[in-house]
């Protein structure tokens, strides 16, 4: 699909060795599932780094070279296309088909933190990771023909670094990795060498994040009425609320090393929800369906396949509380969680038992840690030694339309070791503004994201964990593990320790309760092929340039 | 005729400023943020006030209604913060889908209502009656969300006769459209079919009753002519109460239907845009539903005057 990365690429000091082992970990893995590609408990278990196939799909995963183009694939989406807020910069899981499919990135994560190239064939840090050349490849054009240019790529840095002189009005995530570059100077028509602070490890997650568009044309893609992208489909037309169309690129750049596309177009329905998306599916109307709920997951369980963890779910604790000051009461709500129970229950078999954040290709991932931490009569005596007492009851506060079963699981769960709590359903609205404003008194439901990333990004720029956080969690040791691993190689014996740090710190002074991984289940329909392996960068969006029709 | 026109044209502008009024406030008054929404879980505090600024959120609230009335009174309803596109052009979009439905699912309901009214309401405790009865027992009593659910897994999953969910313009392709139309107006239709055939019956029997049915009758009237010309038409003042009324029904019924069958009309829109708190479309679309429910009152009144002289001489 892309090019191999250029050797030498990253940094001298990425240790190959260990490049190797998580890509080897990854192609393991998939060589696993796709040899238990009928097994149906096979694809009900949740992989690990990248993503499980559904049954039978991996058999005919590559299309046969000179595959004629043909046929319009039909997907759903129960949640319209958000463009005027900053997209393509802005992360937003309801433009995954746009991810990928039309805006492509300049590198891109599929298994491994090992970049693949996408949009460059040059990219190299300095010795010291304070700098990054990239060269464009020779020849790209966007979809209306206009080339790419170092221009098109500095102007994503201008749009993130003042969104509002742009007419965008939304956050772009990825904003402060751009405040990170200090200078950016074109050195010839396609080559870019990036000057950053200080010495940075996570550098690659910007650009496995940043995708490309035509500078002129970002006033119409802020409008809907256009989207001028590099990828194998272009964006046709979108009719907000009703759907959106994308159609076959002749000139995609990969066409001649993948063939692809290899159908005439992809149009996607906005559903009003899960129910109505999930009865059209099964009345064949649909091919594919991104980011279904578990709920009717459940019901095409050998269609399904699960993304990569991209973080958890959890139950947020405000460390400032004086109820929840104390790491022992903290720790034993974190015992008190039946997280097998949750996976079980409400993620219907799809989501995987664990504690931590990480996918298994993470470098901060521990095997041990993939485990129920469920241990209801060491909570209690912990909340005994710490001589827990209630005023009032705690009040757990939640997005009622996401979290409603989650939160009345978790209220259970910790009345169960004496913690009374008060359910606080609100309006998905209205609990968005408190989470942004860091307001909850006692605790809350939400997720985390960007896990599959670099884990230092995960620390400094993700809401649960970066500092201030909701909880108001700060601990000088929390604060010296981020700082240094800033300037570090994230793969390095260095980084470990400090991952194996946040790991004690996470056990012994939790303040997230995790109760559930964080994945995507998609439904392939049984003529769908090509989509067993998705990247798991841009919110794991998948690239349709591979995708067909059987039959 | 005129002056009564008139009257009630007069009466309906304070309708329409007052409701004006209640539609700008009422989603303004619960709680939540439209910068939030679009600022998204990640973003700072500093971040969210900005988009407030930039949406002219953080003018006062008199301040805020006089700029989006003077702009309704010149046909620009704003521009949708979820989407950036005009308030207008959305609603062309939505109209078409919800106008095509009603326009499918009422007269379904008058010809199914009507008819079982009246042969209810002529032969009271008749078996046309206690049919009538039992049709409303179970219309009536399965919401219309649920009767469109069964309709979908008797007729697209299970026989797959019918289409579970789309829509396709009526003029661009025809055939499909009707089919994407049969399931969803009989779910909507259904049940106000029920209530319209209810009032019918009522009506007719009181009317049947009446001293100048039997002077009818005593002049050697045929019973088809009875009904219909005299009985029927002296109903008719109640029915068309009803019908006014029921266009409200119709447009609430819908926004339930089109989540249902994934009908990307005004119903959708205005559940979506409550949702982000997308203030310009919520806003936009209720006036323009509330100016619709007016003119259709309006149309009614002069409907009433039409069949009943004395209304208008009063």
């Amino acid at each position: 699909m892309t090019e191999e990365m250029h050797p030498g690429a990253l940094t001298r000091s990425l240790p190959r060795r260990r490049l190797l082992q998580y890509g080897g970990m990854g192609a393991a893995g998939l060589a696993f599932l796709a040899a238990c590609g009928g097994d149906e408990d096979a694809t009900a278990t949740p992989g690990g780094g990248g993503t499980t196939t559904p049954g039978g799909s991996t058999a005919t995963s590559t299309p046969e070279p000179g595959r004629p183009r043909s046929g319009t694939i039909r997907g759903a989406s129960t949640t319209d296309l958000s463009v005027n807020t900053g997209h393509p910069y802005l992360l937003v899981p309801q433009n995954n088909y746009l991810d990928q499919s039309v805006f492509e990135p300049i590198v891109q994560y599929v298994d491994s933190l090992e970049p693949r190239l996408v949009l460059v064939d040059r990219y190299e840090y300095n010795d010291d990771l304070t700098g990054l050349v990239m060269s464009l490849k020779p020849g790209l054009e966007f979809h209306n023909g206009a080339p790419v240019t170092v221009e098109d790529v500095l102007f994503g840095l201008d749009v993130m670094r003042d969104p509002s002189a742009h007419g965008v009005n939304g956050s772009i995530q990825i904003a402060t990795f751009a405040r990170y570059i200090t200078e950016a100077k074109k050195v010839d028509d396609r080559t870019i060498e990036f000057t950053f602070d200080q010495p940075r490890g996570n550098m690659t997650d910007f650009f496995a994040q940043l995708t490309v568009t035509h500078k002129d044309s970002f006033p119409a893609l802020l409008a809907g009425t256009d989207g001028q992208g590099t990828g194998p489909f272009t964006f046709a037309e979108w009719v907000p609320g009703q759907g959106y169309r994308l159609e076959a690129h002749d000139n995609w750049h990969n066409h001649d090393a993948t063939g692809g596309p290899f159908v005439d177009a992809i149009e996607v329905t906005i559903f009003s929800d899960d129910d109505a998306a999930s009865l059209a599916y099964e009345a064949g109307e649909l091919d594919f369906w991104l980011r279904a709920a578990p709920s009717a997951a459940r019901r095409f369980r050998d269609q399904a396949v699960v993304s990569a963890r991209r973080g958890v779910r959890y139950a947020g604790m405000n460390v400032t509380n004086p109820m929840l000051q104390d790491p022992r009461v903290r720790q034993a709500m974190f015992l008190s969680i039946d997280r097998r129970r949750f996976a079980e229950e409400i993620e219907e078999g799809f989501a995987r038992v664990t504690v931590q954040p990480w996918p298994p290709t993470s470098p901060a991932f521990f095997e041990d840690m993939e485990a129920e931490f469920y241990d209801p009569d060491r909570a209690r005596a912990l909340i005994q030694e710490a001589g827990f007492s209630q005023t009032r009851p705690l009040m757990l506060e939640y997005n009622a339309a996401r979290d409603g079963r989650y939160a009345e699981l978790v209220q259970q769960n910790l009345g169960e070791i004496g913690v009374e709590i008060e359910l606080g359903p609100m309006d998905g609205n209205a609990y968005l503004a408190k989470f942004q404003a860091r307001e909850f008194p006692d605790l809350w439901l939400s997720l985390s994201g960007f896990a599959e990333m670099t884990p230092v990004t995960n620390f400094q720029q993700t809401f649960p964990f970066r500092i201030p956080n909701p909880s108001h969690y700060d601990r000088q040791e929390y604060q010296d593990l981020i700082t240094a691993l800033g300037g570090m190689d994230p793969l390095s014996e260095e980084a470990q320790a400090h991952y194996a740090t946040f790991r004690d710190l996470w056990l012994n002074d939790p303040w997230m309760l995790p109760y559930s991984d964080n994945i995507n289940i998609h439904l392939l329909g049984p003529r769908l092929r090509g989509l067993d392996i998705i990247p798991v960068t841009r919110s794991g969006a998948p690239n349709f340039g591979e995708v067909w029709l059987e039959g | 005729m005129l002056s009564y026109l008139m009257g009630r044209l007069v009466q309906a502008i304070p309708v329409l400023i007052i409701a004006s009024i209640a539609v700008f406030m009422v989603l303004r008054l619960v709680p939540g943020d439209p910068a939030a929404s679009l600022a998204g879980e990640e973003a700072t505090p500093e971040r969210v006030a900005e988009i407030r600024e930039l949406l002219g959120l953080n003018d006062s609230l008199p301040v805020q209604y006089v700029r989006w009335v003077t702009d309704a009174l010149q046909g620009d309803l704003g521009t949708s913060f979820k989407t950036g596109q005009a308030v207008t052009k959305q609603m062309r979009h939505a109209l078409p889908p919800t106008v095509e439905l009603a326009l499918v699912a009422y007269p379904l309901a008058l010809l199914i209502g009507i008819p079982l009214g009246v042969a209810a309401g002529i032969r009271p405790r008749g078996w046309f009656d206690w049919g009538l009865s039992g049709y409303t027992l179970v219309t009536l009593g399965i919401p219309n969300f649920l009767l469109g659910i069964l309709l979908i897994w008797l007729f697209s999953v299970s026989l797959g006769w019918l289409p579970a969910a789309g829509r396709v313009p009526l003029m661009e392709d025809p055939a499909t459209a009707l089919k994407q139309l049969i399931l969803p107006s009989l779910a909507l239709g259904s049940g106000l079919a029920a209530g319209l055939a209810r009032y019918t019956r009522t009506s007719i029997q009181e009317t049947m009753g009446q001293d100048f049915i039997r002077t009818a009758r005593a002049k050697g009237l045929r019973e088809y002519t009875v009904v219909v010309r005299h009985g029927l038409r002296a109903s008719m003042i109640a029915v068309i109460t009803i019908i006014a009324l029921q266009v409200g029904q119709v447009l609430a019924g819908a926004v339930v239907i089109e989540q249902v069958f994934t009908r990307p009309g005004v119903g959708r829109l205005i559940i979506d845009s409550i949702h982000f708190r997308d203030y310009p479309v919520v806003q936009g679309t209720l006036l323009v539903l509330v100016f619709v429910f007016v003119l259709v009152n309006l149309a009614a009144d002069v409907a009433y005057g039409l069949l009943d002289p004395r209304i208008r001489r009063a």
